[in-house]
C-alpha cells in the first residue's frame, strides 16, 4: 500500500511568534513603575518642579506605551498562535491570557509594583505554555 | 478499489483528525464524492503539497469547496485561500460510509 503524507496545516506559513516581545515590554513597564515610585519617594518636597514633572511624565508615558505594546503582543499570541486544540493540554490558557491582558491595563492605570510583578509572573507562565507547545525547553530569562 | 495510507500532518482537521493520525483512504478514480467526505488533494498553487480537508460545498461545475475542521479561522489553508478545487486535484478520499 502506498503512503501519502497529507498536510493539515494553518492558512499561511506559521508566523514567527515568541513571548520574548511581551516579556521585554513587561520588563519596561516594571522598570518604569519602579522608577516612578522611587522618584516620588525621593522628591516628596519638590514634586512641583519642572524637572520633576518632566521626568515623571516621561516615565509615565513610557510605562503607558510599553504596557500597550505588551498587551498587543500578548493578544497576538493568544488569538493567532494558540489554537483550540491547545486548550486540551492547557485548560488555563484563556484565563491566563485574560488576566495578563487585564494586568497590562492595570499597570497603565496605576503605579503598582505588585501588579507589575504579577504581569511579569503571567508572562513567565505564558512563556512556559508557549515553549511547552513547541516541545522545546527554553529557560525563562530576564533582560533586567 | 486501491487503498492508500494517509498520514495526517498538522491540526487543521482537529478535532476530527489528529496530527500523526493514519487513515486508509481510497485512491480517487472519479468516484462520486459528497459533502462531508474527506479528500486528499494536490494544493492548487503548489503541486508538491498534498492536503487533507473536508468537502463542504459542490458547485454546478462539480468543483469542490474544501475546508479544515478546526474552528480557528487561521488554522486551515483551504478554499478560503484558493477557492474551489477540481477533480483533477484529488488523489484519494476517505468516506466513513464506505470505509
Amino acid at each position: 500500500m502506498s503512503v501519502i503524507r497529507a498536510e493539515a496545516h494553518c492558512d499561511g506559513p506559521c508566523g514567527v511568534y515568541d513571548p520574548a516581545s511581551a516579556r521585554v515590554a513587561g520588563e519596561a513597564v516594571q522598570s518604569m513603575t519602579k522608577k516612578m515610585l522611587t522618584l516620588a519617594e525621593n522628591h516628596s518636597t519638590d514634586c512641583g518642579s519642572a524637572t520633576y514633572l518632566n521626568t515623571m511624565s516621561r516615565y509615565a508615558a513610557i510605562k503607558e506605551e510599553e504596557a500597550q505594546k505588551c498587551k498587543d503582543e500578548l493578544l497576538v499570541l493568544w488569538t493567532d498562535f494558540f489554537k483550540p486544540q491547545h486548550l486540551e493540554s492547557i485548560p488555563k490558557l484563556h484565563d491566563t491570557f485574560w488576566k495578563a491582558a487585564k494586568l497590562c491595563s492595570a499597570c497603565k492605570v496605576e503605579v503598582s509594583a505588585d501588579h507589575a510583578q504579577e504581569l511579569m509572573d503571567a508572562i513567565e507562565a505564558i512563556h512556559h505554555m508557549f515553549w511547552g507547545i513547541k516541545g522545546r525547553e527554553v529557560p525563562w530569562i530576564r533582560a533586567s | 478499489m486501491k487503498t492508500v495510507e494517509v498520514i495526517v500532518s498538522g491540526y487543521s482537521m482537529w478535532p476530527s483528525l489528529q496530527d500523526g493520525q493514519r487513515l486508509n483512504c481510497i485512491e480517487y478514480t472519479g468516484h462520486d464524492l459528497s459533502i462531508g467526505d474527506l479528500v486528499v488533494f494536490m494544493h492548487p498553487f503548489d503541486k508538491n503539497l498534498t492536503l487533507i480537508k473536508r468537502i463542504t460545498k459542490i458547485n454546478s461545475s462539480n468543483d469542490f469547496w474544501i475546508e479544515g475542521d478546526n474552528p480557528d479561522p487561521t488554522s486551515s489553508d483551504d478554499s478560503h485561500n484558493f477557492g474551489y478545487i477540481s477533480k483533477q486535484n484529488i488523489v484519494a478520499f476517505y468516506d466513513s460510509r464506505r470505509a
